[in-house]
């Protein structure tokens, strides 16, 4: 687990932040409520593929699941999509989705 | 006397207009109005019904059930009925949303009125996700009256069961002609989906066909998986031709079967799928909302240039970067949701953030996906990409399988979250 954080700490180092720049700060519910369209409402996996959910894991499974989505290259279609997010964005969704923590 | 009449409506616009600006007049509830109860004006009721007790929500939709675009093409492939793309507003209405069924004839902008076939409704917002309009002059001898006999199956619906019956009666060694439109219009890779689906059903029911595409474009969206697809699936039965190499096609004679290329040369067929330019909805046009052939909008809030409290989302906008599709539109309405309810309460504009998947089949479990995301300009003056990104062409058979079941994952989890 502590290398999966390390690595997760090497990518975003090297990270391009696209939502986080200067001209507009990017609501970070406004990034989640993007990922509805395939998660369901609120990442609550309402379509048939129940581990579509979101919200049914936990905040250090979805970081790490990120960070490995980020670290494939053309892959599948979350590597795709996780590619364009900053480290920010990451940390930013798991506290949106788990925010407990 | 005038000046008095004035003086009195200017009281009285105040004392009106001043509380629903400020959005605290006791017992009075802003009453937003959306047109068009697709995937983007649905998307904007369920974004919006969470503000039910402040808001007058309303839709209007023309039908009573929806037909989805996306999954249309399957229909015509052969391996999905027509009523697994059926939702109805049924659940919208026991959610507690005023769902009216009628017809828009116009919107009179200047007084903020929907003229219904019997009825006017007034609006103090106005949400328009109207679809996409056709340029019937676009191939001379094509008009509405012949997309009876040759369906165009470009909204959804039965068009798409009508077209699937006449693919299914075509003769062996038929040849069958299909020209996509002119960029910009709704679904760019449905052209192509489209005739890798025909394909696929008239090889299983092991007939000898030839498809003949002839295009306006000299490239499309996932050109290189599409080409890579039918070399692998379909050798010598797809044939693309491009504008560069004569696949313009300007006019087509239904009487004797044939289209004729710009360069004047006839190309007989035994069925036709012509489709046809597109612009904005009709109803755009008819409203006078735009003198454009796509509504500009502001891609921060998607107020309609020039109109006040009229915004617009979905295939009938200019939206730069972002492609026409059901997914765009979708999310397009989580912002102009979002956005509208911070004008009308006054609370901060949200910069927007958009996303595009697409997917594609190619036959039943073969499929693949280009997807994008969008933001504004520094300007915020348009919507750009952040970079297109496609499945790989070198792709097993089993990641493609992955990603058709990825599609039917998407579809479902998309239509629920509308519809149920």
């Amino acid at each position: 687990m502590k290398n999966k954080i390390k690595i997760f700490l090497i990518v975003i180092i090297y990270s391009f932040p696209v939502y986080s720049d200067d001209y507009d700060r990017i609501n970070i519910k406004t990034i989640a409520e993007n990922c509805n369209g395939c998660h369901g409402y609120n990442g609550d996996g309402v379509g048939i593929k129940k581990s579509f959910s979101i919200r049914n894991k936990n905040y250090e499974y979805f970081i790490n699941k990120m960070t490995e989505y980020r670290m494939k290259k053309n892959g599948n279609i979350m590597n795709r999509l996780v590619s364009v997010l900053s480290e920010e964005d990451i940390i930013g969704l798991a506290n949106y989705y788990y925010p407990k923590n | 006397m005038s000046s008095r009449r004035n003086f009195i409506k200017y009281i009285l616009s105040g004392i009106i207009g001043f509380p629903l600006l400020k959005g605290i007049r006791a017992n009075y509830k802003p009453k937003v109005v959306v047109i068009g109860g697709g995937f983007g004006g649905s998307t904007v009721i369920k974004y919006l019904e969470k503000y039910i007790e402040k808001l007058d929500l309303i839709l209007i939709e023309k039908k009573k059930n929806f037909y989805t675009c996306p999954f249309s093409n399957y229909v015509i492939g052969g391996f999905r009925d027509i009523n697994q793309n059926k939702f109805s507003y049924h659940n919208m209405i026991k959610r507690g949303v005023n769902v009216v069924f009628d017809n828009v004839k116009y919107i009179d902008s200047e007084n903020k009125k929907i003229q219904l076939n019997n009825i006017k409704i007034s609006y103090d917002w106005l949400v328009l996700s109207p679809g996409i309009g056709f340029k019937w002059d676009s191939i001379i001898g094509f008009n509405k009256k012949d997309s009876i006999k040759y369906p165009i199956a470009w909204s959804g619906g039965q068009d798409s069961s009508m077209l699937f019956k006449k693919i299914n009666s075509l003769e062996d060694n038929s040849k069958l002609i299909i020209v996509p439109p002119d960029y910009p219009y709704r679904c760019p890779p449905a052209p192509y989906e489209r005739a890798c689906l025909i394909a696929h059903f008239l090889k299983k029911k092991k007939r000898k066909f030839k498809i003949i595409i002839l295009d306006k474009k000299d490239s499309f969206t996932k050109k290189e998986l599409f080409l890579s697809v039918w070399k692998k699936l379909y050798p010598n039965s797809i044939e693309w031709i491009p504008r560069s190499k004569g696949g313009i096609v300007n006019e087509f004679n239904s009487k004797e079967n044939y289209v004729v290329l710009k360069s004047g040369q006839k190309v007989f067929g035994d069925f036709f799928n012509l489709i046809p330019d597109q612009k904005a909805s009709d109803l755009i046009f008819s409203s006078r909302l735009s003198s454009q052939e796509w509504c500009q909008i502001n891609p921060v809030t998607f107020a309609l240039k020039n109109h006040s409290n009229i915004h617009v989302i979905g295939d009938s906008i200019n939206a730069w970067d972002m492609p026409k599709s059901a997914f765009s539109a979708y999310s397009q309405a989580k912002v102009c949701a979002e956005n509208l309810k911070n004008i009308i309460f006054e609370n901060k504009i949200e910069a927007p953030v958009f996303l595009n998947t697409c997917y594609s089949l190619a036959a039943e479990n073969y499929g693949f996906s280009i997807s994008s995301w969008y933001r504004t300009n520094s300007e915020k003056n348009r919507i750009v990409s952040l970079g297109s990104k496609s499945s790989p062409t070198n792709a097993s058979n089993a990641e493609r399988a992955r990603e058709a079941r990825e599609s039917y994952d998407w579809y479902s989890s998309i239509t629920q979250e509308l519809y149920s």
